[in-house]
């Protein structure tokens, strides 16, 4: 559906004249898409501000790149999640010599922050998820929050959709098992 | 014992007031932003390049209306030169390099005379050959 849907966009960025045009049009149609994205994995809204902003100039400088057979969705959903997971290991290896690991400052910032305005239960969610290893966590996000089709998520990360189903089933195991000990 | 299915989906993670009606424009300023900052640093990485370019046009400009300015303008081989050049032949330098050949040659020549002038005798001449010109002597045989 979502390609058929970019069937005009992607004819536009085919045109040399009219690429900038349908480089407008993707920012206006996935920019809120990709912002939560990057923020459920980031949690932080100047982190997630800045990677959204630091995708689309990737992809736009990228255009070349793009195959016109291929989805703009799963193409930009691939750009923004290696950015997001460049940043969170550039982070984890910043925070190596600290106290506390990247992963309970994130979950301290779900308890502190201002712009998570979940209940306790949603909360303790939150914090399950970001006990998750991060592929496991990104897989668990763009299946259960996005609601991406295991085929599209094995495109955006090039991986196989019975290692993803397997990985989605354990990461539910280990939500629901926090959940219930919390 | 909570499952999943039992905890309600939503998204709790909320934006400053109006943050999506600006985020377009930000990310389109930046793109724009971004795209004059790598044609700017592509000039620098260039800029020496072009430079030296433009020295070296220079320099050709310069070598090209310098020379007309400072060395005659007529060319180096001209009609009064190439005769120049034709009367080496008679100039005391080749003079001197063929000179021995020549003593040899005009006294081969002027035998008449210096027969007549001295009292040489053609056994001496001979001998005289035989010794410096060796030759010479199936010549003048």
């Amino acid at each position: 559906m979502r390609k058929n849907d970019d069937k005009v966009i992607i004819e536009k960025l085919r045109n040399l004249e009219t690429r900038n045009e349908a480089f407008n049009d993707i920012v206006n149609k996935y920019s809120q898409q990709l912002y939560y994205h990057i923020r459920r994995m980031v949690i932080d809204h100047e982190d997630a501000n800045d990677l959204v902003q630091d995708s689309f100039v990737k992809a736009y400088t990228n255009l070349d790149k793009f195959r016109f057979d291929a989805s703009i969705y799963t193409w930009l959903y691939r750009i923004a999640t290696n950015t997001c997971l460049n940043f969170l290991d550039r982070q984890k290896r910043m925070s190596t010599f600290s106290a506390l690991s990247y992963e309970d400052t994130l979950a301290d910032k779900i308890e502190a922050h201002s712009y998570f305005d979940g209940d306790e239960l949603q909360k303790t969610l939150q914090k399950a998820i970001l006990k998750l290893p991060t592929k496991q966590r990104l897989v668990f996000n763009m299946k259960y929050y996005d609601d991406l089709k295991y085929s599209e998520i094995s495109e955006i990360l090039k991986t196989s959709e019975g290692g993803l189903k397997a990985s989605y089933h354990h990461a539910v195991k280990k939500i629901e098992k926090y959940i219930n000990e919390d | 014992m909570k499952n999943l299915n039992d905890i309600k989906k939503e998204n709790n993670f909320k934006t400053p007031a109006g943050y999506f009606d600006t985020l377009n424009n930000e990310i389109k300023e930046k793109i724009e932003n971004d795209v004059q900052q790598k044609n700017s640093s592509l000039f620098q990485i260039f800029k020496p390049y072009i430079y030296m370019a433009a020295s070296l046009v220079l320099l050709a400009t310069g070598i090209k209306f310098g020379l007309h300015t400072f060395v005659d303008p007529k060319p180096i081989i001209g009609g009064s030169n190439i005769e120049n050049i034709a009367n080496v032949e008679n100039s005391d330098l080749l003079y001197e390099l063929y000179a021995d050949d020549m003593v040899f040659y005009e006294y081969l020549n002027d035998t008449e005379e210096l027969y007549a002038a001295s009292n040489i005798k053609d056994e001496e001449i001979e001998e005289y050959l035989s010794q410096y010109y060796i030759e010479y002597e199936l010549l003048y045989e």
